[in-house]
């Protein structure tokens, strides 16, 4: 403990100070809210309305089923009833409600205030929320998606789904996926840079581990969505044909780029659930998880292999048997590291002495249904079985066995296990085991049946059938069970109502747990800990009761508010020693009216007002380029102390501060997308019907050149940059230049010297991949730009290198692409000539 | 598969009731060894087995249990909204029927499934496997009906708003039968 | 390619890696037909092909494990790093099965499209 502290050693004095520096002000200073506290409930809340309306429209379509011909619903509204369930079940609500959790969760398991960037979290939160309303609103317009929850083209593009339904689906999707993306970059951030002094990786709490497993996977994950969902739009608004088989394009292309995404997606909601459980149940037995290293090995496994599995929704389109092989091999294998962990949790219960209880009750259920879905699972991964499954009411019933079972029934747990934490209250537990018997009971008989229902060969999708099929029996036990089911919801609800009202209060740690989110008073305060811990033992074995007053009194780190600023210690990510005094920004509307902006961009486009969108991507930019400026501005020059006696600079003085990380990560996914982007071309060279194109003249070899040249002009001044200030301002200026010379060839081989790009695939492709390296040019001049400014204004070199730093990044990574996009260009191009098939 | 699949799901419950129920149960095994053998040692020979033998009876389904290519009968299937239409290419000016597919008894067919308009799916659940029928593409399927008779068929990939009723029916005929409908010799009924 | 955790998946990156080189040159062999023509000694040059490659990157994969190992020095407290090694070693052992469990395929199913 040194110098200026000594003030709050009176825990309410300090709990005053840091509140009015964290806390979310009043009235509209919601909009302004930052706080990971308040973002992860909104979040989750958000996510459970969503839940309520896509369980609406469940019960719909099984009112329509319960008898063969009913008239309750026309073929048209019951395509959109279906695919707005699925599509809300997934983006809507499963995705978004284990953010939630995380965002929640993670700063307090890390023993930490805030995650890294906390206005990006907010950002995130609005996008979420504006692109849900734009899915709802075509909902009750009667103008919803109605192709299913994946779209297939091209059933979903401009010939046969004509009206908007299909671009509300692109766009509102798209729109939500940006809160995806910047949740994962936040969350990896988070987890490799804020936490706990002391806490190395082999001392992280569990639930991290899976956490930095599932955002990585998200960032690798949904950039092939994006970029599907981008082209699709694209030929549905501009006539670009990637899909349409007659001009060079191939529908497989889509399902591809889906499933290469919507795979993976089944585990990215599996894992975050899996790590609940990881979290919970050692604690309901009362002794450590077992086999801490086994299940994060099998958990890195298991990201891997859900990536080679993509093609086994897709054994039926012809694939040969060969390449069906490798798939089928892949699905088989991702179900070791489930086993893995399945006995690991096992082997808890065994070497603990279960303590019976709520979320223990929900354990049993998402055992009992987890494990028929994955069996059923590996059935369907079996070419031959899939054949004769394959898109009928089995696949249904699997899927909702494997997603209720691995994420509805792990999130009621989670949920009885964390909303004492969340409002300070015990539960009443009147109403929630007869709740759990009827969801339960409900699920299994709605959807075991409907195995069968497959087995005697009801396809998904129809609205109706005809009585002397034989499947209407079955049909009617399903829909029974699926009101039971509704009504355990209802009850779930109840129950939480009632515990809002009349729950107790309790003192710490009523589950008696070893994790640090219980070393906090609860309801949370909006920074977590008023001091941080020392961590010097695995996260999920302390005691809680000890380190809570502990930090409460100030007598961790940074105990001391000083300046009204928002700090939290970085650490090295490998050993989690400090290193660094992260300064958070502060309460700010900016996100708010970021994501304003971005809406407007996608509302313009929705309503096709194409020419206006330029307004608004610029509005966008300029929002984002404010971001920047009410970054913390006044810096210690030296080590700052932060309790203890010890000292770190703050963080854009340091070695690797969290926003450069940041960027790395966000070029990575960007990577993903460029080069789904260059195999999807090469796919259509290799699948699509009508190739090669008729004239693909492909652009002057010297303009091409003279492009990426002039784009690696930014590498070379931000290198020269970083020398002094005087070099700054001639390495940004060239930098600056470089990157307008070259979106201007770049664009100019988009729009004059390719033939036109509507009329095949191949120049379609070419155009967009041009347009990419454009796009980066034209936010690489802005990189330079601002720092050519800063460099004006400021002469104090060192508070600028890590500006430098992150734009050298981006500067390299769009030299890097622009000869990539060149190459690429000459490739086809020799392949389309020689290589004619 | 069936069996399996009860046997396994009947152990895992099992060991969870156990493990949760009777305090003492699975304490004297040491968790690493309750990992390796059911993480492990459980799953790993199962699945090995079970998908080679899925690879084993795919080539086999694949080939449709012929092994000469000319035993095979062609049959064209052009899925449009929302029906089916049939014919023989291998039978120059056969016959040309929409939502009823004749085919004969006891010999492979295989299916080349084309669309003129959205992905459709062609599967007749009684005689196994299904193909999709994706625009620009023609994919085969090789099928057998070992008994005449006739087979329900359904469209299997949602394909708007007429999919639930794009339903056909397979008439499967015995040889001279299908010879005399080739010839247009056989009525409809 | 220092950090401990980019090590820990470098197998796997491989195993990804040949995922998309096999897949993808077996896609490009059936299109251009290198299926069924035959040459001197074996059936087919694509499965040729294909079965040259899986085998180079299950060398390859046996490589990283020999090479993790060779260069293990701890890089953090000693509990950090054992750590850390016996994940690497699990995870690598993890990628070398499936390396030859994903692609055991290629030496007899059906190559190309009927
Ligand atoms: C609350 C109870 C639920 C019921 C009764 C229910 C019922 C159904 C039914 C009957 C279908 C088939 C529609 C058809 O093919 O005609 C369906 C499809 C689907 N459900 Fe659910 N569901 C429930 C919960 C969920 C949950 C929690 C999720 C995901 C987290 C989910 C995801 C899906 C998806 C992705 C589809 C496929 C939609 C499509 O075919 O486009 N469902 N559901
Ligand atoms: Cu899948
Ligand atoms: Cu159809």
């Amino acid at each position: 403990m040194t110098e200026n502290q000594t003030l709050h050693h009176n825990p309410i004095a300090l709990h005053k100070a840091l509140d009015r520096i964290w806390g979310t002000k009043p009235g509209w200073g919601r909009l302004a809210a930052v706080n990971h506290n308040v973002i992860g409930v909104r979040f989750m809340l958000t996510a459970l309305v969503f839940f309520a309306i896509g369980g609406v429209l469940a019960m719909l379509i099984r009112t329509q089923l319960a008898s063969s011909q009913s008239v309750f619903m026309d073929a048209e509204t019951y395509g959109q009833v279906f695919t707005m369930h699925g599509t809300i079940m997934m983006f809507l609500f499963a995705i978004p409600f284990f953010e939630g959790m995380a965002i929640y969760l993670l700063p307090k398991l890390l023993g930490t205030r805030d995650l890294a960037f906390p206005r990006l979290g907010a950002y995130g939160y609005w996008c979420y929320l504006f692109g849900g309303m734009i899915l709802i609103g075509a909902l009750l317009a009667g103008v919803a998606p109605n192709s299913g929850w994946f779209m297939y083209t091209p059933l979903s593009s401009s010939v046969y789904a004509p009206g908007i339904n299909s671009d509300v689906w692109l766009l509102g999707i798209t729109f939500v996926e940006i809160s995806a993306l910047s949740a994962a970059v936040e969350i990896i951030v988070t987890i490799m840079k804020i936490r706990a002094p002391g806490m190395s990786l082999d001392r992280m709490p569990i639930f991290a581990w899976y956490m930095l497993v599932v955002a990585t996977m998200m960032l690798i994950g949904f950039p092939p969505l994006i970029l599907g969902s981008i082209l699709l739009e694209v030929e549905r608004a501009f006539d670009l044909p990637f899909f349409d088989p007659t001009r060079g394009g191939d529908p497989l292309l889509w399902q591809h780029l889906f499933w290469l995404f919507g795979h993976p997606e089944v585990y990215i909601i599996f894992l975050p659930a899996a790590g609940a459980i990881s979290t919970i149940l050692p604690v309901l037995a009362g002794t450590p998880l077992a086999g801490y290293r086994m299940i994060v090995s099998a958990i890195v496994s298991m990201a891997f292999l859900s990536f080679g599995l993509w093609v086994h929704h897709m054994y039926t389109v012809g694939i040969p048997h060969v390449a069906l092989s490798f798939f089928s091999a892949a699905s088989a294998l991702v179900a070791i590291p489930t086993a893995i962990q399945i006995f690991a949790w096992l082997a808890t219960l065994a070497h603990g002495r279960a303590r019976f209880s709520i979320p223990m009750l929900h354990i049993f259920g998402f055992f009992f249904v987890f494990v028929i879905g994955g069996l059923t699972g590996v059935m369907l991964a079996m070419v031959p079985f899939d054949w004769q499954a394959h898109d009928t009411h089995f696949v249904v019933a699997h899927l909702h066995y494997v997603l209720v079972g691995g994420f509805i029934f792990p999130m009621l747990a989670t949920a009885y296990y964390w909303v004492p934490h969340l409002t300070g209250k015990q539960p009443v537990q009147h109403l929630s085991h007869a709740a759990f018997w009827m969801i339960f009971i409900g699920f299994n008989v709605t959807f075991f049946f409907m195995h069968l229902t497959g087995l005697r060969g009801m396809p998904r999708r129809i609205f109706e059938y005809p009585a002397e099929f034989g499947w209407e029996v079955l049909n009617f036990v399903s829909s029974m069970g699926s009101f039971v089911m509704a009504m355990g919801f209802a009850l779930v609800a109840l129950d939480f109502i009632l515990l809002f009202k009349f729950g107790r209060a309790f003192r710490r740690n009523p589950w008696k747990a070893g994790t640090l989110e219980w070393a906090m008073p609860t309801p949370p305060p909006s920074y977590n800990f008023a001091s941080i811990p020392r961590v010097d033992n695995r996260a999920d074995l302390l005691d809680p009761d000890v380190i809570g007053p502990h930090l409460a009194a100030g007598r961790g780190y940074l105990g001391m508010p000083r300046d009204d600023r928002m700090e939290v210690l970085g650490v090295n990510s490998v050993t989690g020693e400090p290193e660094q005094l992260v300064l958070l920004p502060r309460q700010t509307f900016l996100p708010f009216w970021t994501a304003v902006a971005t809406g407007s961009f996608f509302l313009l486009m929705l309503f096709k007002f194409y020419w206006a969108t330029p307004v608004a991507l610029a509005a966008v930019i300029v929002c984002f380029c404010l971001w920047s400026r009410s970054s913390p501005s006044s810096f210690d020059d030296d080590a700052v102390p932060i309790g203890h006696g010890e000292t770190v600079p703050v963080h854009i003085r340091a070695e690797s501060p969290p926003s450069y990380l940041a960027m790395v990560l966000t070029l990575v996914a960007d990577a993903t997308l460029y080069i789904s982007l260059l195999f999807g071309c090469l796919f259509l060279w290799i699948s699509a019907p009508n190739w090669p194109p008729a004239n693909l003249q492909s652009p002057s070899l010297w303009l091409l050149i003279l492009a990426a040249t002039s784009m690696s002009l930014g590498s070379l001044g931000s290198r020269i940059s970083k020398k002094s200030a005087h070099m700054s301002l001639l390495g940004n200026g060239l930098a600056f230049a470089g990157h307008l010379i070259s979106t201007g060839s770049f664009i100019s081989i988009a729009f004059y010297s390719l033939p036109s790009a509507s009329g095949h695939a191949a120049t379609a492709s070419l155009f967009v991949i041009v347009c990419y390296i454009s796009l980066h040019g034209v936010v690489g001049s802005i990189f330079a730009a601002h720092a050519l400014w800063r460099a004006l204004r400021d002469h104090d070199m060192s508070v600028r290198v890590l500006d430098l730093k992150i734009g050298a990044l981006w500067h390299d990574y769009s030299a890097a692409s622009a000869f990539a996009a060149v190459g690429f260009c000459l490739l086809l191009d020799s392949l389309v000539r020689d290589g004619g098939v | 598969m069936l069996w399996g699949s009860f046997a396994l799901f009947t152990l895992v419950l099992g060991l969870f009731l156990a493990a949760v129920l009777a305090p003492r149960f699975g304490r004297g095994v040491s968790q690493a060894r309750w990992i390796i053998l059911g993480g492990l040692i459980l799953p790993v020979p199962v699945l090995a087995g079970l998908t080679f033998y899925a690879f084993a009876q795919g080539e086999f389904l694949l080939k449709g249990a012929v092994s000469e290519a000319n035993e095979v009968l062609e049959v064209r299937a052009i899925g449009r909204m929302w029906q089916w239409q049939f014919s023989y290419p291998s039978v120059s000016g056969g016959p040309v029927h929409t939502d009823i597919l004749h085919i004969p008894a006891g010999r492979t067919i295989e299916i080349i499934a084309e669309s003129e308009d959205v992905i459709h799916s062609f599967w007749v659940p009684r005689l196994g496997g299904k193909i999709d029928a994706v625009p620009g593409h023609s994919s085969r399927l090789r099928i057998r009906a070992d008994q005449p008779g006739r087979y329900g068929g359904i469209c299997s990939e949602y394909c708007g708003t007429g999919h639930a009723g794009m339903q056909f029916e397979v008439r499967a005929l015995g040889q001279d039968d299908f010879r005399d409908f080739l010839t247009g010799g056989l009525r409809h009924d | 390619m220092r950090h401990p955790l980019l090590l820990l998946i470098l197998a796997f990156v491989v195993w990804s890696g040949t995922f998309l080189l096999v897949y993808a040159t077996q896609a490009t062999g059936c299109s251009l037909g290198w299926h069924n023509n035959d040459i001197a000694f074996w059936r087919s040059p694509l499965r040729f092909i294909l079965i040259v490659l899986v085998v180079i990157s299950f060398v390859a994969i046996l490589g990283t494990l020999a090479w993790l190992r060779r260069r293990h020095k701890p890089a953090a407290a000693l509990e950090t790093s054992t750590f850390l090694g016996q994940v690497k070693t699990y995870v690598t052992i993890a990628a070398i099965f499936s390396t030859a469990f994903c692609f055991a395929g290629v030496f007899w199913l059906t190559l190309c499209p009927l």
